[in-house]
């Protein structure tokens, strides 16, 4: 970012290739619509962009960029209160193809894209603190202190909130244990 | 397998779970949508190539430290500049610089001269009037004479210009500088010798408290402390100066020459030239007026 900041645009090429899949899905795992997901992503990039004369190392560079993301979702929240997240629209093919976990059981077959599907389903019913904790862990590779500072929150709270979210999804999946 | 497992540095992780969450999909951003950030990406640097904000983070560092080092030479050369001025004020009569060669001694005119060739710059100061040297390569030491050799030790006495008037006349025209500066300042003003500029200032100036004047006191003290040490190695200069002027000459010319100072008012170099004439003459019988001092 340093580079990018002192007039390297091959900097910016390097950055973006490296963190767009992971803040797209960030988006896009807590947002149902697609469009808006779509939108926010390309806002905290232009935001970057612009940004980009005034940035002093302050912490991990995805640190920084998943606090843009995290603001840029909040202030997204304020303007327009979500409904219940989920994936029912989006992914309700996905959703709609796990099988009962009785029947699951019962056949004894598990299937990995099934799991998946699961899980999908789990973080989607987390409430969206617990669910922005856990998918900045996995989707940004951040630490608890990482993910603190992106959320604006202390230590323990990013650390109870992960906590939470770890365990409802243990609870979730423990079918296929 | 275990889903509660846990690293042992606080972060919690859930390892099947960390296997499991790739697995829900990968999904990117389309094409056009990263076109358009690297686009806008590219823009913004060729819009602004080196942000101005990024160029002078860069130079902050040497700019800091370039401002720090100039204010430093400022202060020390600002402190210079008044321990040279209350050097000057403490100078006996002797070491006082004559003013100017026509006007007398602590006439007015004398003293804005002065102040106006300070205020433009010392190296203007007019040259004092040469008078007759008191000895070959023998001069009375003028203040910035004075003040060099208080940095820089003693200077080769050899290398003073011959264009002091004699000590009796220094010490005359001094005396009648320091009496009418002293006329001019308060009762309670400090010892008569200051110069006429420090009386300016302090005419200027409210009262100094007691405690300005304790200030002022020990300041004086120090400066005639260093101004006493600092003549004693001008004069020893002198003295070398002379010897080696002597060097290989007949006791009769060491005596003219002791002579001729103690005519010229030059007490003190005379009194070491007489020891180190008799060290070197101790058989040759000494004039009655020395022998005498001698006693």
């Amino acid at each position: 970012m340093l580079c990018y900041r002192d007039g390297d645009a091959g900097a910016f090429d390097v950055l973006y290739g490296r963190h767009r899949g992971g803040v797209y899905r960030y988006f896009r795992r807590q947002c149902r619509d697609a469009a808006v997901a779509e939108e926010l992503f390309q806002d905290v990039w232009m935001n970057l962009i612009r940004a980009r004369a005034a940035y002093t190392v302050q912490a991990k560079f995805s640190t920084y960029l998943y606090r843009l993301a995290h603001n840029r979702l909040v202030d997204h929240y304020r303007q327009r209160r979500p409904t219940a997240m989920g994936y029912g629209e989006v992914d309700g093919d996905v959703l709609e193809s796990i099988p009962d976990e009785r029947e699951q059981s019962a056949e004894g077959l598990i299937d990995l894209k099934q799991q998946a599907a699961r899980l999908m389903a789990l973080i989607a019913e987390l409430p969206e603190s617990q669910r922005e904790a856990f998918l900045l862990q996995q989707e940004g590779g951040l630490s608890i202190e990482d993910i603190a500072s992106a959320t604006s929150v202390t230590r323990e709270t990013a650390k109870s909130r992960l906590r939470y979210a770890l365990a409802k999804l243990r609870q979730g999946m423990a079918p296929w244990r | 397998m275990a889903l509660n497992e846990r690293n042992t540095d606080g972060l919690e992780r859930d390892p099947r779970l960390d296997r499991l969450y790739p697995q829900t999909g990968l999904e990117e951003p389309r094409a056009e949508l990263d076109a358009t950030i690297r686009a806008a990406a590219r823009r913004e640097v060729q819009a602004r190539p080196h942000a101005l904000g990024a160029r002078l983070r860069r130079w902050r560092l040497p700019i800091s430290i370039a401002a720090m080092v100039m204010l430093s030479v400022s202060v020390v050369t600002l402190m210079r500049e008044e321990g040279a001025d209350r050097f000057e004020e403490g100078l006996p009569p002797t070491m006082v610089e004559p003013r100017t060669p026509a006007a007398s001694p602590g006439d007015d005119a004398d003293l804005k001269t002065k102040e106006s060739a300070d205020s433009v710059g010392r190296a203007q100061v007019p040259a004092p009037q040469a008078l007759p040297a008191p000895a070959a390569g023998l001069t009375a030491p003028s203040v910035d004479e004075a003040r060099r050799a208080r940095r820089l030790d003693a200077p080769a006495a050899g290398q003073l210009k011959p264009v002091e008037p004699s000590p009796a006349e220094i010490r005359q025209r001094a005396a009648g500088a320091a009496n009418e500066s002293a006329s001019q300042r308060p009762a309670s003003a400090a010892p008569a010798k200051r110069p006429a500029r420090r009386a300016a200032r302090v005419l200027s100036a409210p009262a100094p408290s007691t405690k300005e004047a304790l200030v002022e006191a020990e300041e004086d003290s120090a400066g005639k402390r260093e101004l006493k040490k600092s003549e004693r190695s001008l004069t020893e200069s002198r003295v070398n100066a002379l010897i080696r002027e002597l060097e290989g000459a007949s006791p009769e010319v060491w005596l003219e020459k002791i002579e001729r100072l103690r005519r010229e008012g030059w007490n003190e170099e005379a009194d070491d030239l007489v020891v180190e004439f008799r060290r070197r003459f101790p058989e040759h019988p000494m004039p009655a007026r020395e022998g005498a001092r001698g006693n």
